[in-house]
């Protein structure tokens, strides 16, 4: 019956999972990526403001949520240059991937894994 | 022995369901990591126009520059290296198949497969898009672009042999110019 309800309660934990991941996935790439096309670059009211949404929404510390943005203007060419790219690496810790891990003898460090969305897009910023 | 066969195949029942409920959530995250990336290629190869026929007052995409841009987003964001497969034994051992469509004013539908020229049909606005695969359908009044990627080779565990392809497609329209 105990190993019924461990499994039962991990069934449980994927979908807290999943919906981490969902959220995490919305704010970077609908919310602050898109914005950082606008602006050129990743600036600092958008890496603030997506650093707490990230750490509200999926239940992390705001200090665990790493962040390796272009954050130097790029612009709009005429041509495709990969220098001309905005690049962003977002990582944060999805904690609790077995449910009861006691019960298994897993401690918490072990049972957290970082989960990266990264990627590049185009600059819609026009040259001044 | 009763209660014991009943408690192996209650068991049994509840890893099968298990497996299942946690392939569908990877094939769901899947899909919107495919739908996130086509969203983000088909606004890149969006980006680039022909300025001479600009200056003439047409609509009409760089398709060279914007299929650079969108193969680039989709092997950034994809993981992928310049074969379209994963880098570092991710999960795609077959390259990525990728189409994009170049809705303009030229008034030719491009089609480009992979990167190259596959096919180009002459239109008027406004026509309709209809993907085979996915049946996404949109009704194109201004320039627009479409991505569309397919992943081939998703399994289901327990559930089937058979090997899914999972397909997305999305668009970038020229909103100011409806």
């Amino acid at each position: 019956m105990v190993l019924f309800l461990v499994l039962m309660s991990q069934n449980t934990n994927d979908r807290i999972v999943s919906a981490q991941i969902a959220d995490f996935n919305r704010v970077v790439l609908e919310d602050s990526v898109q914005q950082a096309r606008h602006d050129g670059y990743f600036t600092s009211e958008n890496i603030n403001s997506t650093r707490s949404e990230i750490a509200r929404l999926c239940k992390v510390n705001e200090g665990d949520v790493i962040i390796n943005v272009t954050t130097t203007p790029k612009y709009r060419g005429d041509v495709f240059s990969e220098y001309e790219r905005i690049e962003y690496e977002f990582t944060i810790p999805l904690n609790n991937i077995i449910a009861v891990a006691g019960f298994w003898g897993i401690d918490s460090d072990s049972n957290s894994v970082p989960y990266t969305i990264r990627g590049s897009v185009e600059s819609e910023l026009l040259m001044p | 022995m009763i209660w014991f066969m009943l408690f192996a195949a209650l068991i049994v029942v509840v890893v099968g369901s298990m497996s299942f409920e946690q392939d569908t959530q990877a094939y769901r995250r899947l899909s919107q990591k495919l739908k996130n990336s086509t969203q983000n290629a088909s606004r890149d190869a969006a980006v680039f126009i022909d300025l001479d026929k600009y200056g003439d007052g047409l609509y009409v995409f760089d398709y060279r520059e914007g299929i650079l841009s969108a193969k680039k987003s989709l092997q950034d964001s994809l993981n992928l290296d310049s074969n379209m497969k994963s880098k570092d034994d991710g999960y795609w051992k077959v390259p990525l198949e990728f189409e994009v469509y170049f809705y303009d004013d030229s008034l030719f539908c491009r089609k480009y497969v992979d990167g190259d020229l596959d096919e180009i049909t002459p239109f008027n606005y406004p026509v309709d898009y209809i993907d085979s695969t996915t049946g996404y359908s949109s009704k194109v009044v201004a320039p627009t672009v479409f991505v569309k990627v397919v992943a081939p080779d998703y399994q289901f565990r327990f559930v089937s042999e058979e090997l899914l392809t999972v397909s997305r497609v999305s668009s970038s329209e020229m909103v100011d110019r409806r």
